[in-house]
């Protein structure tokens, strides 16, 4: 009978720290009606939280606008948005919890993507098991889109597409260039980009005359300038980092390698190598997928500067293209939700995948497999500065280069 | 002592029973986090053979669980094979690589054992990171399971749960054994060990391999779950550091010590999380370090003897000299 009675006691205490448990969950779910939710499992803490909060703070920045102006309209009734977070403590495991749980507890309308292709992938497939579309500024691997996954939605270009902009650009010059040289650093984003830049540039005709790979971190240039100036071909791309950048164009002009173009992905948009080279880095093109300095119509903002501007004073740092990429996220879904004209997932899904909107971060069109056509831009540094001269630039593109000697 | 043995058969029944039940009347997400504390569970337990019992701090677990998991995904997704030939390779491969770095990584003692399988478990994410067949850094896809939503949760629940059961089972036996005995002994006084005839090495070996085997299955039921695998975060530290803290938490070098380890941790790190976003690593911590001074013996010390209290508390204390 005691034990009987002890193990009544002790099944009562039991029951009721799981009650207990179970039942925190269920406090936080008083929402109002007219409330559409976001869920994002995002860095908080962690290896990732510091680009995390890019995303959060752009996230925020989008909501806070779009509630401030009259929230989303769907058909004739507003709602508000509002974004359920949770700190994914930069892990895959956890993250993909979270987007369980924002689902199956926190019933969110959608859901915003996390930061990283690593983390990115198995929230997408949670999205996918459920059917609820997912739109992600923070993961550009194509691993993401490679599954045929139609629930994921990115905003950040392919690797591949980064030179995109440029190829096209030298079809606009007279003669059209012929022979490319592309030279890349050995780490997995610059490859990628190689990669894909060979693939556009023999789809489009150009003769890829030297294809060649570097150490990252390389200092010395000087057989892969003995090459080219063999070759001499006509355009010159290289996929690295500032420091090989750098060393690269110093060498060119010592051994007088002189291409009618040369363009590199990390460096002539950076202010440092403008400074240490001087006047020296005149006309060497650069890309990117998004800075500052552009100026787009936007959607939520006016235009480009309009948000730099509003960002800066709300936030104090300069927005780079990971917070435009997540303000780009937030409008696409207010845009889908307001045409599809209802919130069930399946028509918000097909909306996005039709979205063709002008954000303060470009146009925004998603391809066949979820990720956002290449919207990489053409830069060239004119008179110490840097403008962007493709596609529409404030500046013409100087073309060719003047060779090293002729410059004053 | 029989009606004792009475209380703790049927008090064990009925929390299985709620156990196994549970999924049952729960939503998803309570589904998915169950699995995940079962996994832990497992994982601590497995840690428990090494750690616990055999004495041997092992600070590179999650190479097992890495090992179980990339099995798993390159032969379902490469070789086509169905989950259950993948599932027990996860476990035999973790297993038999426990036994091939054990023969000269068990010769360490104390910190250097601990330090030499921290090494293997990067050094097999860097190796992962750049093969080829496991698709390098950028990670790998498995198949998709394919059942219903709720059939899925209900899947990745029972295997884990089935797996848990095993682990314990196996470890109970083991514990009843000769070998378990063997075990303690080495824990207590390896050369005292040695010399009475016991012989140490291919006991520390078994203990690793079993090690192994547990994590190696989680591991792969892990993998097949998310479905897609990554160097970084299959061979984290992290992960093993979560093992030994549920392990130590509960109560190292007893059967049952690992599993409350690592249900009140997962229990504690979710309930925190839900109400500090950011700061609940800060009081998870705190909690963790007022554990560990408070109950060095763990929560299934309180539990099985019955004490809770101040007194308890500096009894502690006092004994530990902290």
């Amino acid at each position: 009978m005691i034990i009987m009675k002890r193990l009544l006691k002790n099944f009562f205490y039991g029951f009721l720290t799981i009650g207990l448990v179970l039942s925190f969950g269920h406090f936080a779910q008083a929402a109002s009606k007219s409330v559409i939710k976001l869920g994002c499992a995002i860095s908080f803490t962690g290896g990732e939280s510091r680009t995390g909060k890019l995303y959060r703070d752009s996230y925020d920045m989008a909501v806070e606008q779009i509630n401030k102006n009259g929230g989303v309209k769907v058909g004739n009734q507003t709602y508000q948005l509002k974004i359920v977070y949770y700190d994914d403590e930069s892990d895959p495991t956890k993250s993909s919890k979270f987007v369980e749980k924002l689902i199956a507890e926190d019933k969110v309308n959608f859901l915003l993507g996390p930061y990283s292709s690593g983390i990115t992938i198995p929230d997408s497939l949670v999205a996918q098991r459920y059917k609820v579309p997912m739109i992600e500024g923070g993961g550009a691997s194509g691993k993401i889109f490679s599954r045929g996954n139609k629930y994921i939605f990115g905003t950040l270009p392919p690797a591949g597409q980064y030179f995109k902009s440029t190829l096209e650009m030298l079809k606009t010059f007279n003669p059209v260039p012929k022979t490319i040289a592309i030279l890349y650093s050995d780490d997995k984003f610059d490859i990628s980009v190689a990669e894909g830049t060979e693939k556009l540039a023999k789809e489009m005709g150009f003769d890829v005359a030297l294809y060649e790979k570097y150490a990252e971190r390389a200092t010395d240039f000087s057989s892969i300038l003995t090459k080219i100036k063999a070759l001499n071909t006509d355009v010159v791309l290289v996929a690295g980092h500032t420091e090989e950048s750098l060393n690269f164009t110093q060498q060119a002009k010592e051994l007088n390698v002189n291409p009618k173009l040369i363009s590199m992905t990390v460096g002539p948009s950076e202010a440092d190598f403008r400074k240490s080279l001087g006047k020296d880095a005149e006309y060497i093109f650069g890309v990117a997928s998004w800075s500052t300095q552009m100026n787009f119509k936007g959607y939520l903002f006016k235009d480009t500067q309009e948000f730099v501007k509003e960002f800066k004073a709300k936030y104090n740092y300069d927005p780079d293209y990971h917070n435009a990429s997540g303000i780009a996220d937030v409008a696409v879904f207010k845009d889908a939700i307001e045409r599809a004209g209802s919130l069930n997932k399946e028509k918000v899904r097909a909306a996005i995948a039709s979205t063709k909107l002008d954000t303060i971060y470009g146009t925004v069109e998603f391809s066949e497999n979820g990720q956002i056509k290449g919207t990489s831009v053409a830069l060239q540094i004119l008179g110490g500065e840097i403008y962007q001269v493709y596609p529409n630039g404030a500046k013409k593109p100087v073309y060719p280069f003047p060779s090293w000697k002729t410059r004053k | 002592m029989e009606k004792k043995k009475l209380q703790y058969a049927l008090i064990g029944g009925f929390i299985l029973l709620i156990v196994v039940l549970f999924p049952l009347v729960s939503n998803n997400f309570i589904i998915r986090f169950g699995t995940d504390i079962l996994m832990f569970a497992i994982m601590a337990s497995a840690w428990n053979i090494i750690g616990g019992y055999t004495g041997y701090a092992s600070f590179g677990n999650v190479v097992f669980f890495g090992i179980g998991g990339y099995i798993t995904a390159i032969l379902m997704e490469k070789a086509g094979m169905h989950f259950a030939v993948a599932y027990l390779a996860a476990g035999f491969g973790a297993a038999l690589f426990a036994v091939l770095i054990g023969l000269p990584v068990l010769r360490l003692h104390g910190h250097y054992f601990a330090i030499a399988t921290l090494g293997v478990a990067e050094a097999m994410k860097a190796l992962v990171q750049n093969l080829e067949i496991t698709e390098g850094n950028s990670g790998i896809y498995l198949p998709m399971l394919d059942l219903s939503i709720k059939g899925q949760y209900y899947f990745f629940f029972y295997m884990m749960l089935g797996t848990l059961i095993l682990t314990l089972l196996l470890t109970y036996l083991v514990l009843n054994a000769k070998l378990g005995y063997s075990l303690i002994a080495i824990r207590e006084d390896e050369d005292a060990a040695n010399s009475v005839g016991i012989n140490t090495t291919l006991s520390k070996t078994i203990a690793f391999a079993l090690s192994g085997f547990f994590t190696g299955l989680a591991g792969s039921i892990y993998a097949y779950q998310q479905a897609f695998l990554k160097p970084g975060p299959a061979f984290s530290v992290q992960t093993t550091v979560k093992m030994i803290v549920m392990a130590v938490f509960g109560g190292m070098g007893k059967l049952f010590g690992p599993l409350i380890g690592a249900f009140s941790i997962e229990i504690i790190s979710e309930t925190l999380s839900n109400y500090f976003l950011v700061a609940h690593t800060l009081f998870f911590g705190t909690v963790v370090i007022l554990a560990i001074v408070f109950t060095p013996k763990g929560l299934i010390d309180m539990i099985t003897q019955r004490k809770f209290g101040i007194s308890y508390f500096l009894e502690n204390i006092r004994e530990h000299r902290i």
